[in-house]
């Protein structure tokens, strides 16, 4: 018998919240849910309640949409009298955000698509970056929770940091993108500079930058 | 085991039909042993180039259904022994085409002849995948103006993912295009994409590039592959074509504008 002892990175979300009326709560929840369900779903939560409903009620609200909550937090309460209830530990934003950003970026794989991508394809890298060594035609959508790298032209649309990771960048040899998005936001044809060659795109704070590269 | 060939654009009317008459002519006059069949259900034209319309008993649909048997249906040639014709149904629609049922008759086609021609119809629709469902090699019929072009790369994007080679994760489908309807003045002038153009936006290997001919046309009326018309461009481009397609290596032929004329060299015209 042998115990092995690894570090781990799992990624989680903080659901923060000051509703003082679990009718409230459960709107608010639900609309996320509609709006990006395959990400929240089944998803580990780490609960912060700054309202004054009952933290157990809301935790059973969370499972009763298929997400577990791992950990709980409160900035308006004191942590024995919450964690020694509810048996979870108490996680303060601090500590998360450090692991978080640490695993997250390092640890994403890449998924490699070799052939041309055709109008009217859709690939989703869930999780991971995508590197397409071959074009993107025009009418063919690319999405990817990390970056983009694609080595022919891009004619298409190009989803980059679609889980609303920030630092995602597109890279591409030749940009004729019909859309570029990173991180949820976007340029369409129209408002992209024509630009020779190979570009970069990236946000700088709220601004999409296309960057020419040679 | 025969070649199963689909003929395919997503648009229409960028020569399909045509194309699939002058190739499946092409290959049987070559010695091949060739039967074409017409999966544009409730369309049906492949009879009318091939001039078989008036000899149409048993289709394709009474086929897969059992009403009749292949060798009923199956229309032979006047002009070439090696060509079969299997006509599509006038009557019913594209839901009659089952995979199942196109699967057992290619099959059986497969077992006695060297090439099957699926002309396919036009869209992405069932009829469409059914037709190109089983193939091995698909010809791609492209016109040189974008919209073509950019259907052209759907249909490409759906024979690597919705074939049956697609589906068993074997080598997949071998693409070939074929331009049609290319005028080299209006390429010149830049009113029409160029070769290259079309080259670089589908990334496909070229089989052949077709020019516009009003002997497409006239031939087609007249239920008479434009293969057979040996003067034509077209009927050329043609046959050069169905050379490559059995492993010659010509050069692409009518790429350029007309020729000009002698007096116009001598007086500089």
């Amino acid at each position: 018998m042998t115990i092995k002892l690894k570090a781990e990175f799992q990624p989680s979300f903080r659901l923060i919240t000051d509703a003082n009326s679990i009718h409230d709560f459960e709107i608010a929840l639900d609309n996320h849910l509609k709006q990006s369900p395959a990400m929240v779903a089944e998803s580990r939560v780490i609960l912060e309640n700054n309202g004054s409903l009952d933290t157990s009620i809301l935790i059973q609200l969370c499972q009763a949409r298929k997400m577990l909550v791992w950990g709980v937090y409160s900035r308006i309460s004191d942590e024995p009298t919450h964690s020694d209830t509810l048996g979870l530990p108490w996680i303060a934003p601090s500590q998360i955000n450090k692991s978080q950003q640490g695993g997250a970026n390092h640890q994403r794989q890449t998924m490699v698509i070799s052939k041309p991508v055709r109008s009217g394809v859709q690939i989703y890298a869930r999780d991971k970056n995508l590197v397409v060594m071959s074009q993107v035609g025009a009418g063919a959508e690319i999405i990817a929770d990390g970056d983009i790298q694609v080595w022919g032209p891009l004619r298409g649309r190009a989803i980059a940091g679609a889980s609303g990771d920030l630092n995602s960048s597109i890279i591409t040899r030749d940009l004729t993108a019909e859309l570029v998005s990173i991180a949820g936001i976007y340029r369409v044809r129209d408002d992209m500079p024509e630009l020779q060659g190979a570009v970069r795109v990236y946000l700088d704070s709220d601004n999409l930058v296309t960057e020419q590269l040679d | 085991m025969a070649e199963i060939i689909v003929v395919t654009s997503g648009k229409g009317g960028v020569g399909k039909t045509t194309t699939s008459a002058a190739l499946s002519m092409g290959l049987a006059q070559a010695g091949k042993k060739t039967v074409v069949i017409d999966f544009d259900i409730g369309l049906r034209n492949l009879d009318l180039i091939m001039n078989c319309e008036r000899r149409v008993v048993f289709d394709f649909v009474n086929v897969i259904q059992g009403d009749s048997n292949l060798s009923q249906a199956l229309i032979k040639d006047k002009r070439c022994e090696n060509l079969y014709i299997l006509p599509a149904s006038q009557t019913r629609d594209k839901d009659a085409l089952t995979i199942e049922g196109v699967e057992k008759i290619l099959n059986e086609l497969s077992d006695s002849f060297d090439y099957i021609i699926c002309d396919s119809p036009a869209g992405i629709e069932h009829g469409a995948q059914m037709a190109l469902y089983f193939a091995d090699t698909a010809i791609v019929v492209t016109n040189p103006e974008v919209s073509s072009v950019r259907d052209s790369d759907r249909i490409l994007g759906i024979l690597q993912s919705k074939s049956r080679r697609a589906e068993a994760g074997i080598e997949p489908v071998k693409e070939k295009l074929l331009l049609t309807r290319y005028n080299p003045t209006r390429v010149e002038k830049g009113e029409m994409l160029s070769v290259d153009d079309v080259l670089e936006i589908l990334a496909i290997p070229l089989l052949g590039v077709i020019p516009e001919d009003e002997s497409v046309l006239k031939s087609s009326n007249e239920g008479k592959p434009v293969i057979l018309e040996e003067k034509s461009l077209a009927g050329q481009s043609y046959s050069d074509s169905v050379q490559r397609f059995l492993g010659a290596e010509l050069e692409h032929r009518f790429l350029d504008g007309e020729k000009k004329g002698f007096l116009k060299r001598v007086f500089g015209g």
